[in-house]
């Protein structure tokens, strides 16, 4: 990139299942006010805004426009994507580009999605083909039902594997106030009682549904460096996708074909060769906690079929060799359009060494990843030093 | 950061419904159009930034449809939900800051497909607007109530801009030819929201525009008649109750923000390709840029503009378009004498609440 951008301030609202003290606009106005505060910044010193939500979520055309004012963007650039759950990497990632490119200095990430208002599995039933695949494979639990039995198929995880990924995120998550879930007394056995969804997917397989908004501000070398002791650099961003209907892709989830381009392409940009010994913290977007295993295989944390090994020799747990979502993650906390920001800002938050309670003990590199759309990945390494 | 050009640009056939395609097949029509202006091969480009909404589209996330269209099987796509212009905005970004080098820009809209008063129903605030049942028009109309009664422009100065759209019409391929109007009878057709009558809005269009750009060694490369993204900018105003109609204070920023990132200082453009889905809307944003309204049909809208008939999401790629074959003096009956600057304008929400600006150079 043309110069590096820099995460210098990260905010998120406390996310739960029901705000019903917030309109939308509110609900994203505190996000923007704790991640300006953090730093003692203003909305006057903010060049440009970038907004991602999914519209047909809450039901609100041009919900950006609706909310200029709430979130400081009245009178600036304001941007609006909607790349589904991809679309808070999306956000950090347009923004670090319109940073890099030198268009704007100091660029405001905003994520959110109000679940409660509307009804997202309804809307995520359309992402299927109307003539061929939306009568066979609705919403988000079913498609992941599929991909979870292919990933079971292809590496023999096992269930008790898995229910170790969503203890391993519960138990995280009670480090970290603004997570949704927090269960410390979680079993694995609770897990596997858990009612049955879609095979071989359980309830608490399966990440929750959140109101929620995060905010990060981007800012140019000179900028970033005014505003924060230890900036968090983006020194390597990438976006693939795949292809628009699953019978084209029938390992989408063994073998993740966007997830290993996007990463493979970070790495190389960002001067990594092994994964898992050079990434200090992971916060990646797992949707189910199977997709979290298969994860570790496409990131190249370890071998093929080797994911069910990771969790069961603790390799990613808090005080692992690489650990992956301290912040609980996924399966913790999801407002849509902002679960994907929240990674790249857990992970600047590592960097910074501002993560509090689930801090992870000296972060120089870590990694953050967005899951959406048809099995779309985005890749994000941020580190200690620009270079 | 380098500088970046449009190598190549294609548009389907903007038409009041086109039940033969679906969506991704309409952008397809565009993209084709505009690989084979630039020479190449979808696999050559590296990277796509998309425009679309998925209001229009009916499907959430409705750019997974448009996935093997634009070709970003393993590669990056990313989406604005507004106006075109702010899909070359981020596009340009993308190849300015030398991570990218070829990027595909694209915008589609089918406005047939969907019931609009719902769709433009739901940008207003749902606690209390909703409720009041008023749609774009009426939004429209209350402003253009506001704009007429204070003098800047009457009522025939915005029929006169709907007659040389529907005129130009003609002449632009990439539209369905309008019959042809006249002042009195602009103004005597039915009210929709008064003081605007059904003329004053806009065609409702299905159609899509694609655009390709490159990085400055890419595309010394592929054309011997670059066309230069010499600058680039936009702003949201307030939201439209927060805001008085004849406020263009984002137009101005979107302006002088892509003005000055082209050096242009005072020089005007040659060539103006502005959006607007209402015609009084037309009269306040071209002169507002610079433009002359008696040059409509001339240096202002030779393509027709958005009253010839595009729809949202594409009216400002349309226009980068126009800007690009009036720059490459290939624009036919259109082509405006020796043209070297054109600023192409796009817009978006209610009340026209975003604007968009390029400002485009010819030659080397």
């Amino acid at each position: 990139m043309g110069r590096n951008a820099a995460i210098v301030a990260v905010g998120q609202t406390d996310h739960v299942s029901r705000r019903l003290d917030v309109s939308i606009p509110e609900m994203v106005r505190e996000a923007v006010d704790r991640c300006l505060g953090s730093k003692d910044l203003n909305s006057g010193q903010v060049d440009a805004v970038v907004v991602g939500n999914m519209e047909l979520f809450e039901g609100i055309n041009f919900p950006e426009l609706w909310m200029a004012s709430a979130i400081g963007a009245a009178g600036k650039p304001l941007f609006k994507l909607n790349n589904g759950g991809t679309v808070g990497a999306s956000v950090a990632v347009a923004a670090a580009h319109l940073v890099a490119s030198g268009l704007y200095d100091v660029v405001l990430g905003i994520g959110y999605e109000k679940q409660s208002e509307g009804e997202t599995q309804s809307a995520i039933t359309t992402v299927g083909d109307p003539a061929w695949e939306r009568s066979v494979m609705a919403g988000a639990i079913g498609n992941f039902g599929v991909m979870a039995s292919t990933y079971v198929a292809e590496s023999g995880v096992t269930a008790e594997q898995a229910a170790k990924v969503a203890v391993k995120a519960r138990r995280n998550a009670c480090f970290n106030p603004h997570a949704h879930l927090q269960r410390p007394d979680i079993t694995v056995e609770e897990v596997l009682a858990s009612r049955m969804l879609a095979a071989p997917l359980r309830l608490l397989d399966m990440c929750p549904s959140s109101d929620g908004a995060c905010a990060v501000v981007m800012a140019a070398p000179d900028r970033a460096r005014e505003m924060t002791p230890r900036p968090a650099w983006v020194v390597a961003t990438e976006t693939a996708h795949d292809t628009q209907f699953m019978g084209d892709s029938p390992k989408r989830l063994a073998r993740m074909r966007s997830l290993i381009a996007a990463s493979d392409s970070v790495y190389s940009k960002a001067g990594i060769v092994h994964p898992r010994a050079e990434i200090d913290v992971a916060e990646i977007y797992e949707p189910a906690s199977y997709a979290e295993l298969a994860m570790y295989e496409s990131l190249r944390f370890c071998d093929w079929g080797e994911g069910g090994a990771l969790i069961d020799d603790g390799v990613t747990l808090m005080d692992g060799e690489l650990p992956v979502n301290p912040s609980g993650g996924v399966l913790s906390t999801n407002p849509v359009g902002a679960t994907a920001l929240i990674r790249v800002a857990e992970a600047a938050l590592q960097v910074m060494g501002e993560a509090g309670d689930h801090q992870i003990p000296g972060v120089e590199t870590a990694l953050a990843t967005g899951y959406g759309g048809n099995a779309w990945s985005e890749a994000v390494i941020v580190k200690g030093s620009a270079s | 950061m380098g500088r970046v050009a449009i190598v190549g640009v294609g548009q389907s056939v903007h038409a009041r419904d086109r039940h033969d395609v679906a969506y991704a097949e309409l952008l397809l029509e565009a993209i084709d159009e505009a690989l084979d202006d630039a020479g190449i091969g979808l696999s050559d480009v590296d990277n796509a930034v998309t425009a679309s909404l998925d209001f229009y589209d009916g499907r959430t996330i409705s750019n997974m449809a448009v996935a093997e269209v634009v070709g970003s099987y393993l590669k990056p796509e990313s989406r604005i939900c507004s106006d075109g212009i702010g899909a070359l905005l981020y596009g340009w970004a993308r190849i300015a800051d030398g991570d990218h080098r070829v990027g595909l820009v694209t915008a589609h809209c089918k406005e047939s497909e969907g019931n609009l008063a719902t769709i433009e129903g739901a940008a207003f605030d749902p606690f209390v607007q909703r409720r009041l049942g008023a749609d774009a028009d009426v939004v429209a109309g209350l402003a253009a109530r506001q704009i007429y009664d204070s003098g800047a422009f009457a009522p025939t100065d915005a029929a006169a801009l709907v007659v040389a759209a529907r005129a130009a019409s003609a002449v632009n391929p990439k539209v369905t030819t309008l019959e042809s109007m006249t002042v009195a009878k602009v103004l005597d057709a039915p009210r929709s929201a008064t003081p605007l009558g059904v003329f004053d809005r806009a065609p409702n269009r299905d159609g899509s525009c694609a655009v390709i750009i490159a990085a400055e060694e890419v595309a010394m490369d592929l054309s011997g008649n670059p066309v230069w993204i010499a600058g680039v900018g936009t702003a949201t105003g307030k939201y439209w109750t927060d805001r008085h109609p004849g406020d263009l204070s984002a137009l101005d920023r979107a302006r002088d923000g892509a003005v000055a990132m082209a050096g242009w200082g005072a020089d005007v453009p040659d060539v103006f390709e502005v959006s607007a889905q209402y015609a009084h809307e037309l009269c306040q944003f071209a002169t507002r840029l610079g433009a002359d309204l008696t040059e409509a049909g001339g240096n202002l809208n030779p393509s027709g503009g958005r009253h010839a008939g595009n729809p949202v999401t594409v009216s400002g790629l349309s226009r980068v378009t126009e800007c690009v074959h009036q720059l490459r003096g290939d624009a036919g009956p259109r082509q405006h004498h020796d043209a070297q600057r054109a600023l192409a304008h796009g817009v978006a929400g209610l009340g026209a609440q975003s604007h968009f600006v390029a400002t485009l150079e010819a030659g080397v």
